[in-house]
């Protein structure tokens, strides 16, 4: 295989460098990345992220012919990353909720304090987005960390623009509240 | 003393910490590669589309031939121009109506989530914002489903016919109040106060709030409003008037979801 899938460099927000129609190991090389974040940010955990963005890549092939190249990308792949980030949850998720596993902690043996911090606060984030409901969670992320302004979430997700905003400012309540929590709970 | 020790009470995550979560990293190299080389084979099984029956098959989850990636890749581009001209020459209404409507089992179908579990959570937000849901004519044609923006082809009267039909279903289900424009310009003015309470100018915080009050005092972001007039007044030290709007606010939204950040903020003065 000649081409290197190696994820590219950290792209910006609005850059969309490959269709999934062209050349779909340019894709895949170009949002891996995306894929796997989107996909621990909506609830799957790091040991079944590569099963699952195996999935998300499946289901992207399986209906590549159906992107439209005047649509912006980065919305039309989340879209896929909820739809098995979704029903990854409904087969699994209580489950694991409920068992004895542990937690997903970060590793920071050996690395420097600066990145130890950064690896602290996002252990934060991805545990206060544990408790926001999972339709209001894909809209925070998609705008509060993705950065797509709410009427191109409403659009990617199908939903009413007021039903975006209503979605954004409740999951904002819920990650303020879980973040008060965990910091109350962890002393910080 | 930074920003947040100055105000406590302010949301701890305008900043660094989505900064830090945006920051993640992807995978590994290794698991890359180990993904990659998953992926490669899983889409040789699935193989690559003949003909845009095959891709229609492939769609389903029935197609058996087997092509690896890279090759798929090279085929594919062979393939493009025939099945686009496959699709725009056959293309009908009935063609366009079967693609607006058919899914296969795994795919994405945001818009499906508008018949039942949407439906029941609009229900519960509505009643939540304690506002009616605005839902005007310019937001149904603004929202189309993704299904409707993967068409490829010319298949204008079919998704007119879709749009139409979710249009009146929606229409009929949510009363249409008021117009998006509304809330557009009040999440503006909100985000106004929110963002000059978070740099430490509660004074501008409160013209802001103010002027919400002015324009949209029953508006759908009144509980954002006075939750946030709240933390810019203990801010400014004026408690008497903090706990004031407090009360009133745990009157009108006993059980609303900013309840918490009104008590957090009157808790600082006592």
């Amino acid at each position: 295989m000649n081409l290197d899938p190696r994820p590219e460099p950290p792209r910006s927000p609005a850059s969309h460098p490959a269709s999934p129609s062209d050349d779909f190991a340019h894709f895949f090389r170009a949002h891996c990345s995306y894929v796997w974040c989107s996909l621990r940010r909506l609830g799957v955990r790091e040991a079944d992220l590569e099963d699952q963005a195996h999935e998300t890549f499946l289901a992207i092939y399986r209906h590549r012919a159906s992107f439209d190249a005047s649509r912006p990308l980065r919305p039309w792949v989340f879209g896929f990353a909820l739809r098995i980030a979704s029903d990854y949850r409904k087969n699994s998720w209580q489950k694991r909720r409920s068992s004895d596993d542990p937690r997903d902690e970060p590793d920071t043996k050996s690395l420097p304090d600066e990145l130890v911090a950064q690896r602290q606060q996002q252990a934060l984030v991805i545990e206060a987005l544990e408790d926001i409901a999972l339709d209001r969670r894909a809209v925070f992320v998609m705008h509060e960390i993705d950065g797509e302004p709410i009427p191109v979430v409403a659009e990617a997700l199908a939903i009413p623009l007021n039903t975006a905003y209503s979605r954004l400012r409740l999951a904002r309540a819920d990650f303020d509240a879980a973040l008060r929590r965990l910091r109350a709970k962890r002393g910080l | 003393m930074n920003e947040h020790d100055e105000h406590p009470s302010l949301p701890p995550w305008d900043g660094s910490i989505l900064a830090a979560e945006r920051e993640r990293e992807g995978p590994s190299p290794a698991q890359t590669d180990a993904l990659f080389a998953r992926l490669d084979q899983s889409i040789g099984a699935i193989g690559t589309p003949a003909s845009p029956e095959a891709d229609a098959a492939i769609q389903s989850g029935t197609s058996a031939s087997t092509v690896p990636l890279t090759a798929a890749m090279a085929l594919r581009k062979k393939l493009l121009g025939t099945a686009l001209t496959y699709l725009v020459g056959v293309a009908s209404g009935a063609l366009a109506h079967d693609r607006l409507t058919r899914r296969a089992p795994d795919e994405p179908r945001p818009s499906a989530q508008s018949t039942l579990s949407t439906d029941a959570r609009d229900t519960i937000e509505r009643a939540d914002a304690g506002a009616s849901t605005v839902i005007s004519q310019r937001i149904a044609d603004a929202a189309p489903s993704v299904a409707l923006q993967g068409l490829v082809v010319d298949a204008g009267r079919a998704m007119a016919s879709v749009a139409d039909a979710g249009n009146q279903r929606t229409t009929q289900a949510r009363p249409v109040v008021r117009d998006s424009n509304d809330l557009i310009a009040e999440t503006n003015v909100i985000e106004m106060a929110r963002s000059a309470l978070a740099r430490g100018r509660a004074s501008a915080a409160l013209d802001a709030i103010e002027q919400h009050r002015r324009q949209f005092a029953a508006g759908q972001l009144a509980e954002d409003r006075e939750s946030l007039a709240v933390e810019a007044l203990v801010t400014l030290g004026r408690n008497d008037e903090a706990q004031r709007r407090a009360e009133a606010f745990r009157r009108r939204w006993p059980d609303g979801v900013y309840r918490a950040r009104v008590d957090a903020a009157l808790a600082l003065i006592r």
